[in-house]
C-alpha cells in the first residue's frame, strides 16, 4: 500500500488505548477554561463605565418610537435621535436610569421599554418559561429514575 | 454481552396514557390560543390611551413657519388641537382637507377651538410648501431638534392632540383624523369640562 | 384577459383539490368497508390538474405584471411602468393576494411530486390519507384565492395609466427574488410530513418506514426554509439601515418557529430510525411544525400584531386561525386518540447516551419555540388582561436565546460522539478530547488577544468545539470511505455527513452572530470633503455627492472612500419617480474580518434652511455630511454559514451507500424473539448497527457516513424483547 498521503488516507488505526485517567484530562481542561473565562469576563481589567457607555447600554432597552422592534441605540430615525439626546442630557444632569426611564414612559407610554418588567402581570413572560424549564428538568429526572429502576429490576430478574 | 442488548427493553407500563394527556392538553391550550387570536381586533390607528391624558400639555414657544413666534400658553382658555405633520407623510396629506374644513368652521365661532400644526422631522422649506399648498391658514410651528415632538411622545405623524382650556391633554389621535372625529372629540370634551 | 385566465386557473385548482378530497375519501371509505378497490377512484389524477390550475394562475399574474396590465387591482398597486423586469416578476409575492398564489403553486408542485413519487404504492392507505390531506390543504388555500384573497380583482371602470409601483423596500435589492420563494418552499414543504403523520395515525400504521420517508421530505423543506431565513436576515441587513439582521419581529419569529420544530424533528427521527423510540414525539413534531407554519401565515396576514414585515391587514385573519384550529384539532386529536398504542416498548437506557442527548435536544428546541411564541403573543395577552400595552423586544428574546444557543452548541459538539444505548466516559473522552481542547484554546487565544465578554467567549469556544467535533466526524467518514474503495467524496455525502456540514454552517452562523452583536461599534461621523476621519481602525474620506437617476428611482449618493481603497455609495433613494418616501440605501464594505456598514444620514445643506427634526449631529456644516458607520466583526461568517447549511442539506439528501445487511457490524445484533404486538403494525428499527468511528469499536465497523437512507426500505424486524419477559 502506498504511503498515506494525508490525514484522509490513513489506514484504520488500531483501537485507541483508553486514556488511563480521562477525569484528569477533563479536570485540567475545565481549569484552563475557567481561568480563561475569568480573565475574559473583564474582572481584572479594572475601569468603570463612562457616561456614554452607560447611555449606550441603557438605550438598547428603549424602543425607537417610530420604528418597530428596533432600539434607539440602533435606529437613526428622528424620534430615536431625539430620545438619545434626551437620555444623554438627563444622564449629564445626574438622573438615574430609573428616573430617565420613568420620564420616557410618561411621554411615550409603557411600550417604549423593550424589556418587560420583572414584577406584576408582565412578569408572567419571564415566569412561564422558567416554570416550563423547571417542569422539563423534573420530568426528565423522573423519567430517567423510573427507567433505571426498571432496568435494574430486569437485571435482577434476569440474573 | 448479549445481556446488555436485551436487558434494557422491557414492557412499558401502560396505565399512564401519557400521550393522551400531553396531546390532549396541548390541543386544549392551542385551541384556546386560536380562539383568543381569532377574537383580537386588527391593529387600528385611532384614538389612543395616551400617557399624557389628564396631564398638563408640555409647553412650547417657537417660531412659526409664517414668521412670528408663538407660545402654547397664549392659547390658554381655548380648546386647542395640536397636529403633528410632515410633508412626506401620506396620511397627513389625506387629513389636510378635514383640518381645513374644521378650521374654517371654528373660525365662525368666537369661542371656537384653535388649531396649531407642528412640523415633524421635515425640512422647514418642505413643510412650508406643504402648508401653503393645502391652503392651511393656521400657525405651523417649527420644531428644531424635535424637542416638541419628543416632549409629546410623538412617534410618527400624523398625531393630533386635543388640549382643554386649562391646558390639559384630553385626547390623542394617531393616524389621519376625519372632521367628524375632530368635531366629536371637541363636543365630548366640552360636555365634560365646560 | 389575464384576470379571466387567472381566475380560471384558481377555480380549476380548487375544483381539482375538492374533487381529489372527495374521491380519495370515497375510496378510503370503500376500503374500510371491505369493498374492492375501484381503479377509477384514483385521486392521483387530480394532482396534475391542481398543478395545471396553479401554473395557469401564476402564469396569468406574472404576465399581467410583466406587461403592466393595470386593469388588475393587484398589478395597479404593486407595479408601475418604470419598474424593472426583475421587480415586476417578484411583484407576484410583494403583497398579500399574490403571496397566496405563490403558496398555492408551491403546494400544487409538492402534491404533484408526492403523487408521482409514490405512484407505485397508491393502494397503500397511508399514501391515500397523505394525498387526501394535501388536497384538503390545497383546497383551503385555493378557496382563499377564489374568495377573500382574490388576486385577480379588476379595477372598476377604466384601468389607470400608471401603477403605484412596489413598496420601496421591495425593489432596492435583488434578494427579493430569492428569499420569499425559498421561504415558501420551506413552509409549504412541511405540509407533507404533516400529511404523512395524519396518514400514519389514521391508519394506525406507524411503521418506521413512513417516518423515515417523511424525513427526506422534511429535510428538503427544512433546507429551503433554513437558507430562506438566513437570506431574509441578510436582506434585512442590507436594506434596513441599522446594521442589524434580526429584530425578533413577529413575522421573523413566525418563520423561526416552524424551523425550530422542524430541526427537532429531523434529529428526533434518527432515534426512531435507530431504536424505534420517540415515535409520539416525532408525530407531534410533524404536526406542530405544520401548525406553526399556518400560525405564522396568520400572524403575517391578519393585522393582529403590527410589524414592518407584515402584509396589510385583511379579512383573512379569522379564516387562517380557523384553519390553524382545524389542523391542531386533527393532528393532536389523532395523537391523543392513538398515541398510546404507538409507543415503543423500549426506552432510553442511559440518560447520557445518544438517545438521551436527542431527547434533550428535542426539549431545547421545543422549549425555545414555546418561549418565542410566548414572547410574540404576550403583548396581545397582556392587553386583553389588563387593557394596557407592553413591549416584548430583543432584550427578552436574547436573554432566553443565549443560554439555549450555547446549550445547543454543546450538544452539537458532544452528541455525534455519544454511543447509542450506553455511555462510556473513557471512550467519550478519547473521542472528544481533541475537539474540546480546540475549543478551550480558542477561548484562551481570544482572551489573550483582548476579547472580553463571557457570553461571546463561550460562544466562540463551544463553536470551535462543535466545529472540531464535526470535522472529526467528517474526516473519519472520508477515511472509511476511501478504505472501502468508494472514493473520498462518498465520505462527504449522505445523511450524517451532510448533517456534519450543516453543523459546521451553524457554528459559523453562531460565531458570526456572537461577534457581530457583541462587538459592533457604531457612530455618526461628520465628514467634510476630502478630510480623513478615522474610527475603530478604519479611515473615511468623503469625496462628494452624486445624483443617480433610473426610470424607477432617484438616489442621492454620498461618495465615501473607506480605508483608502474602496469607494462606497451610501444613498437615500426615492422610488416611484420621487413621490414615495425616500429610503436609506446603505453601502457595505465586506471583508473576512468584518463589515463596515455606511448609511447616509444627513447633509449639512438640508439643515441650513431650518429643519424640524432631531439632528443626528448638531450644527452640521453646509458642506458636511453625516455618515452613520457601524463596524461589525465577522458578520459575513453568518452568510457563509447559511450557505454551508444549504450545502449540507443538499449533501444529506444524497442517497448514500445503502445499508447492506451483510456488512459486519461492531455491536452484536440483539436476540430476536417472538414477533409482533397485537393491535399495531410490526415495527422495529434496524439492528443496532455500527456506532461512531472505526477507531474505537473494532475493525471493519462502518461509520454512519456510508449508510445514507436512500430509497432503501430498512428491513423491518420484530422488536427486541427480553428473554423471559411476559407479553401482556
Amino acid at each position: 500500500m502506498a504511503e498515506p498521503a494525508s490525514v484522509l488516507d490513513r489506514p484504520a488505526a488500531p483501537p485507541a488505548r483508553r486514556p488511563r485517567r480521562p477525569l484528569a484530562g477533563l479536570a485540567l481542561l475545565l481549569v484552563v477554561l475557567g481561568a480563561a473565562l475569568l480573565v475574559g469576563s473583564g474582572a481584572f481589567d479594572g475601569g468603570h463605565q463612562t457616561l456614554e457607555q452607560r447611555a449606550a447600554a441603557f438605550e438598547t432597552g428603549i424602543r425607537c418610537p417610530s420604528c418597530q422592534d428596533v432600539s434607539v441605540a440602533d435606529s437613526a430615525a428622528s424620534s430615536a435621535v431625539a430620545v438619545r439626546h434626551q437620555v444623554l442630557a438627563d444622564m449629564r444632569a445626574g438622573e438615574s436610569n430609573a428616573q430617565i426611564q420613568a420620564t420616557l414612559v410618561d411621554r411615550y407610554g409603557p411600550t417604549i421599554v423593550l424589556r418587560p418588567a420583572t414584577s406584576g402581570v408582565a412578569a408572567l413572560v419571564w415566569i412561564i418559561p422558567a416554570g416550563a424549564a423547571l417542569v422539563a428538568v423534573v420530568a426528565l429526572g423522573v423519567l430517567f429514575v423510573r427507567r433505571s429502576r426498571q432496568i435494574s429490576a430486569l437485571k435482577d430478574g434476569a440474573s | 454481552m448479549s445481556a446488555v442488548a436485551t436487558v434494557a427493553d422491557g414492557p412499558r407500563p401502560r396505565s399512564w396514557h401519557t400521550a393522551r394527556w400531553v396531546a390532549g392538553g396541548l390541543l386544549a391550550v392551542l385551541a384556546a390560543v386560536a380562539v383568543f387570536l381569532a377574537t383580537r381586533p386588527s391593529y387600528q390607528a385611532t384614538e389612543v390611551a395616551s400617557p399624557l391624558l389628564g396631564h398638563a400639555a408640555p409647553p412650547f414657544t417657537q417660531a412659526t413657519l409664517q414668521g412670528p413666534t408663538l407660545s402654547l400658553a397664549e392659547l390658554r382658555g381655548h380648546y386647542v388641537y395640536v397636529n403633528f405633520f410632515a410633508s412626506w407623510c401620506t396620511p397627513c396629506q389625506k387629513e389636510e382637507p378635514a383640518l381645513v374644513a374644521f378650521h374654517d368652521q371654528q373660525l365662525e365661532h368666537p369661542d371656537g377651538a384653535a388649531l396649531l400644526s407642528v412640523v415633524y422631522d421635515d425640512p422647514d422649506a418642505a413643510a412650508a410648501q406643504f402648508v401653503a399648498g393645502a391652503g392651511a391658514r393656521w400657525p405651523a410651528i417649527e420644531d428644531p431638534g424635535g424637542n416638541i415632538a419628543s416632549s409629546y411622545g410623538v412617534s410618527s405623524p400624523p398625531t393630533t392632540f386635543l388640549i382643554d382650556p386649562r391646558g390639559q391633554v384630553v385626547a390623542e389621535f394617531l393616524g389621519p383624523v376625519t372632521k367628524s372625529q375632530l368635531d366629536g372629540a371637541l363636543a365630548l370634551a366640552r360636555s365634560h369640562g365646560g | 384577459m389575464n384576470a379571466r385566465l387567472g381566475e380560471v386557473g384558481v377555480w380549476l385548482g380548487l375544483a381539482a383539490a375538492v374533487a381529489g378530497v372527495a374521491v380519495i375519501a370515497l375510496s378510503l371509505w370503500r376500503q374500510a368497508h371491505g369493498r374492492p378497490r375501484d381503479p377509477r377512484l384514483d385521486g392521483r389524477l387530480f394532482a396534475g390538474v391542481l398543478l395545471l390550475g396553479a401554473v395557469l394562475a401564476v402564469g396569468a399574474m406574472e404576465h399581467a405584471l410583466v406587461t403592466h396590465d393595470f386593469s388588475l387591482v393587484y398589478v395597479a398597486e404593486n407595479n408601475s411602468r418604470a419598474t424593472p423586469l426583475i421587480y415586476s416578476i417578484t411583484g407576484l409575492w410583494s403583497a398579500l393576494a399574490g403571496s397566496i398564489l405563490l403558496w398555492g403553486l408551491a403546494l400544487a408542485g409538492y402534491a404533484a411530486v408526492l403523487v408521482w413519487r409514490y405512484r407505485g404504492e397508491a393502494e397503500d392507505a397511508v399514501i391515500s390519507w397523505a394525498t387526501l390531506v394535501v388536497y384538503a390543504v390545497a383546497a383551503f388555500f385555493f378557496a382563499l384565492m377564489a374568495g377573500p384573497a382574490n388576486p385577480f380583482v379588476t379595477v372598476p371602470g377604466k384601468a389607470p395609466a400608471q401603477g403605484l409601483g412596489p413598496n420601496s423596500l421591495l425593489q432596492d435589492n435583488p434578494l427579493v427574488a430569492i428569499h420569499p420563494p425559498l421561504l415558501y418552499l420551506g413552509f409549504v414543504g412541511f405540509t407533507i410530513p404533516f400529511a404523512f403523520a395524519v396518514g400514519m395515525l389514521a391508519t394506525g400504521r406507524v411503521s418506521d418506514r413512513w417516518q423515515v420517508e417523511t424525513r427526506r421530505w422534511t429535510l428538503i423543506a427544512w433546507t429551503f426554509l433554513s437558507v430562506g431565513i438566513v437570506l431574509g436576515a441578510w436582506w434585512s441587513y442590507q436594506v434596513l439601515g441599522w446594521g442589524g439582521f434580526w429584530g425578533w419581529d413577529p413575522v421573523e419569529n413566525a418563520a423561526l418557529l416552524p424551523w425550530l420544530c422542524g430541526t427537532a424533528y429531523l434529529h428526533s427521527v434518527l432515534v426512531q430510525e435507530r431504536r424505534g423510540l420517540l415515535r409520539v414525539w416525532n408525530l407531534s413534531l410533524a404536526v406542530a411544525t405544520f401548525a406553526l407554519t399556518i400560525l405564522g401565515t396568520f400572524l403575517t396576514r391578519s393585522g393582529v400584531i403590527q410589524s414592518v414585515h407584515a402584509f396589510s391587514e385583511s379579512s383573512l385573519g379569522p379564516l387562517l386561525i380557523g384553519f390553524f384550529l382545524v389542523v391542531v384539532a386533527v393532528g393532536f386529536g389523532l395523537i391523543a386518540w392513538r398515541g398510546d398504542r404507538l409507543r415503543s416498548p423500549g426506552g432510553i437506557d442511559a440518560p447520557l447516551g445518544r438517545e438521551g442527548a436527542f431527547l434533550v435536544n428535542n426539549l431545547l428546541f421545543v422549549g425555545f419555540a414555546f418561549v418565542v411564541l410566548l414572547g410574540t403573543l404576550f403583548p396581545l395577552l397582556y392587553e386583553a388582561l389588563k387593557n394596557q400595552q407592553v413591549s416584548v423586544g430583543a432584550p427578552y428574546f436574547n436573554t432566553v436565546a443565549v443560554p439555549v444557543g450555547l446549550a445547543l452548541l454543546f450538544l452539537m459538539a458532544v452528541a455525534p460522539a455519544l454511543s447509542w444505548r450506553k455511555v462510556d466516559g473513557a471512550v467519550l473522552w478519547s473521542r472528544l478530547a481533541v475537539p474540546a481542547w480546540a475549543g478551550v484554546l480558542v477561548v484562551v487565544g481570544c482572551v489573550i488577544a483582548g476579547v472580553r465578554g463571557v457570553t461571546p467567549l463561550l460562544a466562540f469556544g463551544l463553536g470551535a468545539f462543535a466545529a472540531a467535533s464535526a470535522l472529526r466526524s467528517l474526516v473519519l467518514s472520508v477515511r472509511a470511505s476511501r478504505r472501502r474503495g468508494a472514493g473520498a467524496w462518498r465520505g462527504l455525502v449522505g445523511r450524517t455527513n451532510g448533517g456534519m456540514v450543516v453543523h459546521l454552517g451553524i457554528v459559523l452562523l453562531a460565531v458570526g452572530m456572537a461577534a457581530a452583536t457583541s462587538y459592533a461599534q457604531r457612530t455618526e461621523l461628520a465628514l467634510q470633503p476630502h478630510r480623513q476621519v478615522t474610527f475603530d481602525g478604519h479611515s473615511f474620506v468623503f469625496e462628494g455627492l452624486r445624483l443617480v437617476r433610473t426610470p424607477a428611482s432617484q438616489a442621492t449618493q454620498a461618495v465615501v472612500r473607506v480605508d483608502g481603497t474602496g469607494l462606497f455609495y451610501p444613498a437615500v433613494t426615492a422610488f416611484g419617480g420621487g413621490t414615495s418616501d425616500p429610503v436609506q440605501t446603505p453601502a457595505i464594505d465586506s471583508g473576512f474580518s468584518g463589515d463596515v456598514y455606511l448609511t447616509f444620514d444627513a447633509t449639512g445643506a438640508a439643515s441650513q434652511g431650518g429643519s424640524s427634526a432631531a439632528q443626528v449631529i448638531p450644527n452640521l456644516g453646509a458642506n458636511e455630511v453625516a455618515i452613520g458607520v457601524v463596524v461589525e466583526p465577522l458578520i459575513d461568517w453568518m452568510w457563509v454559514g447559511g450557505m454551508l447549511v444549504g450545502l449540507g442539506g443538499l449533501l444529506a439528501l444524497w442517497p448514500g451507500g445503502r445499508r447492506r445487511p451483510t456488512d459486519p457490524i461492531s455491536a452484536p445484533a440483539p436476540v430476536v424473539l417472538a414477533a409482533g404486538r397485537p393491535g399495531s403494525d410490526v415495527t422495529g428499527g434496524p439492528a443496532d448497527g455500527p456506532v461512531d468511528g472505526p477507531a474505537t469499536d473494532g475493525p471493519a465497523a462502518r461509520p454512519d457516513g456510508g449508510s445514507g437512507d436512500g430509497p432503501a426500505h430498512p428491513v423491518e424486524q420484530p422488536e427486541d424483547v427480553p428473554i423471559g419477559a411476559e407479553r401482556p
